[in-house]
């Protein structure tokens, strides 16, 4: 039994300097990155799998509106959504509007382009199969314009005059009823699309989305949210759906240590808690 | 100011504003929604020129500053980037028609300080989370002990360690998120909604008035 000069080994624990764990939090997570362990993958989410057999069913030439919300904080779980999603997109012929709801979104739309066409403007499909409208202000505002008129911004990112696109040419309605999906990238919230583009035109809505929104899409899923990528893990699971892995599954070890460790640690704490408790108990 | 001017002409226009929004919602009719598609763009612009009217204002609250000799060198700093990076821009785009989207000097200017400075801070949560997690996430009560459960098996349903450690596990995780979580989701969205409409009701009939600003 601990005396006042001598802490039992529970006491320790729970009094234990906070700097140990920010040490415990940085090697679980940096270790794994700089030397995979290669925990296995485990199975497919339904959510993903939802996404993933949607867009593979999707005709060729059908239009998907990719909406992107991330910023550079919310993007390390986002963007390896984005980029898998397009890869899925390219391979299957369809054709992609993308436009950003948050100015530090626009470079990640370049980013996609980039990657994955390896040009942006200058691509020869561009204006034919992916078009960039750029930053639209005041997010579901700015939504809302573009769902009930295409043409809402004139302009493309680069300038050009969106009505002499082929992109648009065979598009019946103009409007969001031409779309197939409309996939939100972000972090803040996906009600908004819901809203203006589901529920008055009927097209669907996906996500590529950090794990912090994941609670608040479900009440929408899988009826207006017909599947979405439920942060890093979901990321990871298109990766090796489309059998490109990359950076989300290269980080699916540091994920997975990363909540071992909290969950011990979450564990310890309690078993602390407890054991100071009884003794209080018994003490009393 | 009169009392009509300030206080009841922002709320006839708020409110017709408001139920001319709502119309377009529910009348198919082709003018009408033109014209609240031109509503629309026009509230994109405004909101453009906002951001411009904050820079000018932010600017001035700092020669405000300045004047009266306070110390603001971080901030001095901050604002003369913040100008040069408008200057630079609109040089760019006036004398040789760069947009600021897919410009080289923006992406690298981006890449090499917004991003890791955003993802920097985002990333240090991990760190005061499993902190927090060991020293306050305690089974005090039942409602915390079941609130614990859950958030270790959600946690650990989510990584692929999960499913490692035992196989249910995402199983179980994911009728947690399926039918607990969407089951009191629910409930706060739609709680959240009618207060809303209940909220721009008074706003459009003019009991709420706060976003006039001060003086009433």
């Amino acid at each position: 039994m601990g005396t006042k000069g001598s802490k039992s080994f529970i006491e320790k624990l729970q009094e234990l300097d906070v700097r140990y764990v920010y040490v415990l939090v940085l090697l679980v997570i940096t270790v794994p990155i700089l030397r995979p362990i290669g925990i296995p993958p485990g199975k497919t989410s339904p959510e993903t799998l939802g996404l993933y057999r949607y867009i593979d069913e999707l005709p060729s030439k059908s239009v998907i509106l990719m909406i992107a919300d991330q910023s550079p904080a919310a993007a390390a779980e986002c963007q390896p959504g984005m980029l898998a999603i397009m890869y899925h997109t390219v391979a299957k012929g369809l054709r992609v509007l993308f436009y950003a709801s948050r100015t530090d979104a626009i470079p990640y739309i370049d980013d996609v382009m980039v990657k994955v066409l390896g040009k942006t403007s200058d691509h020869p499909d561009y204006g034919k199969l992916y078009v960039n409208l750029g930053y639209i202000p005041q997010a579901e505002v700015g939504l809302t314009g573009l769902a009930s008129d295409v043409f809402f911004t004139n302009k493309d990112a680069y300038g050009n005059d969106l009505r002499s696109m082929e992109f648009f040419e065979d598009l019946p309605k103009k409007d969001a009823s031409d779309w197939k999906l409309a996939i939100y990238f972000g972090a803040s919230s996906l009600d908004w699309v819901v809203r203006q583009v589901t529920d008055p035109y009927g097209c669907p809505t996906g996500g590529g989305v950090a794990a912090v929104l994941v609670t608040r899409i479900y009440p929408y899923y899988p009826h207006s949210v017909i599947g979405f990528l439920s942060g890093l893990k979901g990321s990871a699971e298109y990766e090796l759906m489309i059998q490109k892995p990359a950076e989300a599954a290269a980080g699916m070890d540091a994920q997975s240590l990363g909540h071992l460790a909290i969950v011990i640690m979450i564990v310890l704490g309690n078993i602390g808690y407890l054991a100071s408790r009884l003794k209080s108990q018994g003490g009393a | 100011m009169s009392v009509v001017v300030k206080r009841y002409i922002p709320i006839v226009i708020l409110a017709g504003l408001a139920l001319f929004s709502a119309g377009d919602t529910l009348l198919l009719e082709p003018t009408y929604n033109s014209l609240a598609t031109s509503g629309r763009s026009a509230s994109a612009v405004i909101s453009a020129f906002a951001v411009g009217l904050s820079v000018m204002l932010l600017s001035r609250n700092h020669a405000r500053r300045i004047m009266r000799k306070r110390t603001v060198v971080e901030s001095s700093v901050l604002l003369i980037c913040l100008w040069s990076m408008l200057v630079v821009g609109f040089f760019r785009f006036v004398v040789y028609g760069i947009r600021p989207s897919g410009d080289y000097m923006v992406q690298r200017l981006f890449n090499g300080i917004v991003a890791p400075g955003d993802s920097t801070i985002y990333a240090i949560l991990a760190f005061f989370i499993a902190s927090a997690a060991y020293r306050a996430f305690r089974a005090r009560t039942i409602e915390a002990t079941i609130l614990l459960v859950a958030g270790i098996v959600v946690m650990l349903g989510k990584a692929p360690i999960g499913e490692l450690l035992w196989g249910g596990l995402p199983d179980v995780s994911n009728w947690i998120l399926n039918v607990i979580n969407t089951a009191g989701s629910r409930v706060i969205l739609m709680s959240a909604i009618l207060a809303m409409i209940a909220l721009y009701i008074r706003i459009i009939l003019g009991y709420e008035r706060g976003w006039m600003g001060r003086g009433d």
